[in-house]
């Protein structure tokens, strides 16, 4: 995987790229915009990461010329401004995700991957969630490369939950949910399914966080602040 | 907020209307005094002139009857010299003929003898005193027909001054009376117009009563007086210079937390970096992971204090804000503190979410009002705690709640709390300090008010913050 890293501070510049290369990627580096659309015309990156606030052409008018260009290479935004208004008006105009300074490796990587994943289409649709990873083409749960063993009730539950990870899903839907399997599913049945599922995704990095009156949520460690 | 009164340590004719009513009464005064003392020299003089006149009248009828037959005189002196005097004072007359040897022909031998040089037919007017009282005499030199060439005859006409000095009174009473209503006008006059002068001073002083603290708007200058203009213009100047300033020192803030930022970007990497590096043994890994927490601990330091700068932007920048749905606020900061209570093993929740209240707001500061609010319950209770989240619509005002069973603050401690920096416990290292006071700054930018108190089961906290609720937001029946 071939990354290009678009970030004006040098030391930092340098130190993401030993991380990132001992984790085997290939990194270059450009430290200012101009450099990256050099960069950009002569080589071909499978993702970019990339800082807003460079001197010369900024990063909002280098995603422009990236985003005008005909490659649909995924762009990662990494800021030290994260207001709420900077996040939408980047996402607006076509970065894949957004990352606020600092962070933590394994959260940049995490946000890497998923995004590699996604921009490599349909032939690896895997959805993640800290260790925890779905493959929605043969339905099956792996942490850590080995296959969760789930009952086709706790799996029903589980898919619900991670289709929509980073967000609470009612009690009322996932019973929806297990109501196509059998016939009703008790509240109090459902949170025997949820015990169970906790136990099972121990040591996975991804948990089932319960948020009363809301329902419950599947989200990972890295995700607290 | 109430201003401090300044009160009547000033120096004297500090005041306008003082300084403007010394300079138009006190001249005004002056000349009217003058103006009185020559008029009653006028009245004076009137009265004498009617009186003599009266006088010279009677001693010509007088003088007229007297007639030289052989060697005495004859005089018959006719009521009608009398009648002129005739008036309600019951002024005294006297009257005196004499010969040219002095002899008193016919009158008062009272009215003292005329002792001056007189030429003949002429009148001699002066002041004299009768039986204590003063009088004006004329005396009247006529000369003596059919005898020796020189005879001559002196004729007196005396009259005490009472008509004369209530003739003179009236006079200066009616100027006077003038004088008084001139200058009554000319106050009132004053105050009117300086009550229609201070108007729009008093205006503008209200206008700048009633603005937002840190609005930065300009001010009107339609309908302002030409002499207030400059004072407008200057405090114009002074807004845009004042923008000036607040705009860099934004921009400060902003750099500075952007420089603050990328340095702890470039120390997490190196931590991350040593922490991956198999020769690390287990001690120093503990090191790292304290390094770590404390880099986070200063970045949500460093993003409070940019949060406090946007309250402060936001502020100057209100018309931006828009009707925001408050329950999807509340559900975006429990989803994003779930992993955090989760940790703490703390019972996050909601009891009711009315979904109709919005709030006219900026979304970031609404979003960190609500999460600094949770948050703040979060850390300051114990693991087993439980935090509950409401949100409702309360007549106009949209309520929204957030009930620990935590430790509570004291009530006297409760205003406290508020101040940046103030921590109520320094042994909890994971409070900046720093949490309510953006509460509470964000709510006094947005209008919103903020109570804390004890809930009704007794221990814990209860905050409650209530909007105005948006305008022109519609309440639908769900």
């Amino acid at each position: 995987m071939k990354l290009l890293l678009v970030e004006d501070n040098r030391e930092l510049s340098s130190w993401l790229t030993k991380l990132l290369t001992q984790s085997g990627y290939t990194v270059e580096q450009a430290y200012t915009g101009e450099e990256a659309v050099h960069f950009l015309l002569t080589q071909r990156y499978d993702a970019i990461l990339l800082d807003l606030m460079l001197p010369g052409m900024n990063g909002q008018a280098l995603l422009k010329k990236i985003r005008s260009m005909p490659s649909q290479v995924p762009v990662l935004i990494v800021s030290a401004l994260d207001t709420l208004g900077d996040i939408v008006e980047n996402l607006n105009l076509g970065a894949d995700d957004y990352i606020a300074k600092p962070f933590d490796i394994q959260e940049l990587e995490a946000r890497l991957r998923s995004l590699l994943r996604r921009s490599g289409g349909t032939a690896n649709p895997v959805i993640t969630c800290g260790d925890l990873a779905y493959d929605s083409n043969s339905k099956i749960f792996s942490s850590h490369g080995k296959d969760l063993n789930l009952t086709p009730r706790e799996h029903a539950v589980l898919t619900a939950l991670i289709r929509q990870s980073g967000t609470t899903v009612s009690k009322a839907e996932l019973a929806d949910r297990l109501c196509t399997l059998d016939e009703s599913v008790s509240p109090k049945a459902l949170e025997i399914y949820i015990v169970r599922l906790r136990k099972k995704l121990e040591n996975s990095g991804a948990q089932v966080v319960t948020l009363r009156g809301l329902g419950y949520m599947l989200t990972h460690d890295a995700a607290a602040h | 907020m109430t201003l401090p009164r300044i009160r009547l340590k000033a120096p004297p004719f500090n005041s306008l209307k003082a300084r403007l009513l010394l300079w138009v009464i006190v001249p005004t005064a002056l000349i009217s005094v003058v103006d009185l003392i020559v008029s009653y020299g006028n009245a004076d003089h009137i009265a004498t002139l009617a009186q003599d006149q009266l006088l010279k009248g009677a001693s010509r009828i007088i003088a007229e009857q007297l007639e030289k037959v052989g060697g005495s005189y004859e005089i018959n002196v006719p009521p009608a010299a009398f009648e002129l005097f005739a008036n309600e004072y019951h002024d005294r007359v006297y009257f005196a003929v004499r010969s040219k040897s002095g002899l008193l022909i016919a009158g008062d031998s009272e009215v003292p003898v005329e002792t001056g040089a007189m030429r003949v037919e002429e009148e001699k007017y002066g002041m004299s005193a009768i039986r204590g009282e003063p009088v004006r005499v004329v005396a009247y030199k006529q000369s003596i027909p059919s005898t020796d060439n020189d005879d001559y005859s002196v004729t007196q006409v005396a009259q005490t001054l009472r008509r004369h000095d209530a003739f003179r009174s009236e006079l200066f009473l009616q100027t006077m009376r003038q004088h008084l209503v001139l200058l009554t006008i000319v106050a009132l006059g004053l105050v009117v117009a300086f009550r229609w002068i201070v108007s729009p001073f008093l205006r503008f002083g209200a206008e700048m009563k009633k603005r937002q603290p840190g609005s930065l708007e300009k001010f009107d200058v339609k309908h302002v007086p030409t002499e207030l203009l400059p004072v407008i213009a200057a405090m114009n100047d002074y807004v845009a210079r004042l923008d000036n300033v607040l705009t860099s020192y934004e921009q400060f803030v902003t750099n500075t937390a952007h420089q603050l930022r990328t340095s702890f970007a470039v120390l997490t990497s190196q931590i991350n970096f040593a922490h991956r590096d198999e020769r690390t043994d287990p001690a120093q890994n503990e090191v790292l992971q304290a390094i770590r927490k404390t880099v986070r601990q200063s970045t949500r330091v460093v993003n409070q204090l940019l949060v406090l700068a946007a309250v402060e932007q936001n502020r100057h920048n209100r018309n931006r804000d828009k009707p925001i749905p408050l329950a999807g606020v509340i559900k975006a900061v429990m989803e994003e503190l779930a992993v955090l209570a989760h940790q703490k093993q703390i019972d996050l929740g909601i009891d009711e979410l009315d979904e109709t209240p919005t709030v006219q707001a900026s979304q970031t500061l609404l979003r960190e009002l609500v999460s600094n609010l949770v948050d703040n319950a979060i850390q300051h209770i114990e693991p087993g705690g439980v935090v509950t989240v409401s949100c409702r619509q309360q007549g106009k005002a949209a309520v929204l709640r957030v009930v620990d069973n935590g430790p509570g603050i004291p009530e006297a401690e409760r205003d406290k709390v508020f101040q940046r920096f103030y921590r109520l416990d320094d042994s909890k290292p994971n409070s900046s300090g720093l949490g309510l006071s953006i509460v509470k700054e964000i709510c006094n930018g947005q209008g919103a008010e903020i109570s804390l108190r004890s809930p009704e089961s007794g221990s814990g906290l209860l905050a409650e913050v209530t909007f105005p609720v948006a305008h022109g937001a519609s309440v639908t029946a769900s």
